[in-house]
C-alpha cells in the first residue's frame, strides 16, 4: 500500500483521524522540532510550539486551516511552526528592535536579532544572511525571524507600503542563493 | 484591475490577518493566479531557507506527551463554557446534571459524562459494566488535571476583572491557597454607586453553574472587596468570575446583571 500522502492525511484528521495526526507527527516531528528550537533556543518552548500546531491542526480552524492553493503543505506546516514560534517569543517578552537611527546589523543587536546572532554564530543560515546587503538582512530579519506585519515593515524602514512584499521576496531569494552555495561546502565538509 | 487583496500576501504568510480577512484571502486565491503564485513562491522559499535550519533531537516522551494533550483537548474543548456577555446562559438540565453528578466536580463541568452517569443511575441493571469504563476515563481525566496542576503549579491564581459594556470600574481577584482551603479575594475600583438593598455579589463560575461567592458593598468612591473561604472539597476547577449588582443580598442564583468578569 502507498504512503498516504501529506494532504491525505490532513483531510482524515479533518474528519477526527487519531492516527492520521499521529503518522503526521511521526513524519515531521524531527523537522517541526528543530526548527521552533532554531527559533526558540529553549527546548521546553519548542515543544510549547509542537503542541500548539499539532493542537491547531487537529482543530483545523483559523491558523490551522491547510487550503490547497497556498501551495506545498509541508511549507505551510513550517509557516505555522515560524508563527507559532515567533507568538509564544513575543508571549515571553523579548522586546521588539526598533530600526530608528540604527543603520547596520552589525552593531549592538537588543532583542530577537540578538539572541541569533550571540548564539548561531557559526550555524549557515546566520552565515548566509550576513553576507547580504544590510537592507536586505532587515527585511529577513522584520520578516522571517519577527514575524512582522508589510505596514509594520514598512513603517520600521521608512519605505512605502507597496514595495514591501517586492523588497521581502528579493531578500529571500538571494538569501536562498547563498545558502544553496553554502549548502554545497557543507556537504563537502560532513 | 487589481484587488486590494492583493496587497495581503505577506500578511497572509505571516497571519496578521484577522479571521475574517483571512477567510476573504483564501477565497481571492482560489480566483487570483498570481497571488497564489507569490504565496507559493514566498512560502516555498522560506521552506527552503529553514531545510538549512541544524537538526536537533526531540525530547524524550515528547511524542506522547504531545498528542495526549490534543486528544485531551478535544474533550475539554467542547465542554468549556465561558459566561456569555452580560448575563448567565439559561440554567438547564446540563448543570444540573453536571452538579448531581458530584464525582465530576473535581474534573470540570463534564457535560458528556454528567449525562452519561444520569443515564446510568436510572438504569441500574448496566451499572457495573459501564461503570468500570467511565471510572477508568475519570480517573485518566483527573491523572491529567494533576498534571496540568503540577505544570502550572503556583499558590496563586491572579485575574483581572474586567468591566462589561457600558458598566464601568475594574478590579482584580486573587485565589490564594491555605492548608485548610482556599480563599479568594476580590478588590474593586471605580464600581457604579449602589442603590438602597442592592449589593454586589460575587460568583464562582463551573462550566454554567455560578456558586455565591461573598457579597459586598461600595464606598462613595466606588471601592469594594471580600474574601471568601473555600474548603479542600471546593476545590473545583473554576471557570470564570464574575460580579453581579443584584437586587438584594443573598441570592442563590443571579438576578442582575454581570458587571465584571474573568476567566481563570
Amino acid at each position: 500500500m502507498n504512503k498516504p500522502t501529506d494532504v491525505e492525511l490532513y483531510e482524515r484528521i479533518q474528519s477526527r483521524d487519531k492516527e492520521a495526526l499521529e503518522l503526521l507527527y511521526d513524519r515531521y516531528e524531527k523537522l517541526l522540532y528543530s526548527f521552533a528550537y532554531r527559533f526558540t533556543k529553549d527546548t521546553q518552548m519548542a515543544e510549547e510550539v509542537m503542541q500548539d500546531v499539532f493542537l491547531k491542526l487537529w482543530r483545523g480552524k483559523g491558523a490551522g486551516t491547510y487550503v490547497r492553493e497556498r501551495g506545498k503543505f509541508s511549507s505551510w506546516l513550517l509557516t505555522i511552526t515560524r508563527n507559532g514560534s515567533i507568538d509564544l517569543l513575543r508571549k515571553k517578552k523579548v522586546k521588539e528592535v526598533e530600526w530608528h537611527n540604527r543603520d547596520s546589523l552589525h552593531e549592538d543587536l537588543p532583542g530577537v536579532e540578538k539572541e541569533i546572532e550571540d548564539k548561531e554564530e557559526r550555524d549557515a543560515l546566520r552565515k548566509a544572511i550576513h553576507t547580504l546587503p544590510d537592507s536586505q538582512q532587515r527585511m529577513i530579519c522584520l520578516f522571517y525571524f519577527q514575524g512582522m506585519s508589510q505596514r509594520e515593515i514598512a513603517e520600521k524602514c521608512d519605505i512605502p507600503l507597496g514595495t514591501v512584499k517586492g523588497r521581502v521576496r528579493l531578500a529571500l531569494k538571494k538569501l536562498r542563493e547563498n545558502l544553496e552555495k553554502e549548502g554545497g561546502i557543507d556537504d563537502e565538509r560532513s | 484591475m487589481k484587488d486590494h487583496k492583493c496587497e495581503w500576501v505577506l500578511d497572509y504568510i505571516n497571519d496578521q490577518l484577522t479571521e475574517e480577512e483571512r477567510i476573504e484571502f483564501e477565497q481571492h486565491l482560489k480566483e487570483c493566479a498570481e497571488c497564489r503564485e507569490e504565496v507559493n513562491e514566498i512560502e516555498g522559499m522560506m521552506a527552503d531557507v529553514s531545510s538549512h535550519i541544524e537538526e536537533v533531537d526531540p525530547p524524550e516522551g515528547m511524542k506522547e506527551r504531545v498528542l495526549h494533550q490534543v486528544f485531551a483537548e478535544e474533550t475539554s474543548e467542547t465542554n468549556t463554557v465561558t459566561p456569555s456577555k452580560k448575563s448567565f446562559a439559561p440554567l438547564s438540565k446540563v448543570w444540573t446534571g453536571a452538579l448531581a453528578a458530584g464525582l465530576l466536580l473535581s474534573i470540570g463541568a463534564n457535560v458528556l459524562l454528567g449525562t452519561q452517569l444520569q443515564q446510568l443511575s436510572s438504569d441500574n441493571e448496566n451499572l457495573e459494566s459501564t461503570l468500570s469504563d467511565i471510572q477508568v476515563a475519570l480517573s485518566e481525566l483527573e491523572d491529567e488535571q494533576n498534571r496540568n496542576e503540577l505544570a502550572t503549579a503556583s499558590p496563586f491564581e491572579r485575574a483581572s476583572l474586567s468591566p462589561t459594556e457600558e458598566f464601568g470600574g475594574g478590579g482584580l481577584a486573587t485565589m490564594t491557597q491555605r492548608e485548610t482551603g482556599y480563599e479568594l479575594l476580590v478588590q474593586v475600583q471605580e464600581m457604579e454607586e449602589l442603590e438602597e438593598d442592592q449589593v454586589y455579589q460575587v460568583w464562582l463560575i463551573e462550566g454554567q453553574n455560578p456558586v455565591p461567592a461573598g457579597a459586598f458593598v461600595t464606598d462613595d468612591q466606588g471601592n469594594g472587596a471580600v474574601t471568601f473561604e473555600m474548603n479542600e472539597e471546593d476545590d473545583q476547577s473554576w471557570d470564570a468570575i464574575a460580579v453581579t449588582k443584584e437586587p438584594q443580598p443573598n441570592n442563590e442564583q443571579p438576578e442582575g446583571d454581570i458587571v465584571l468578569q474573568a476567566e481563570l
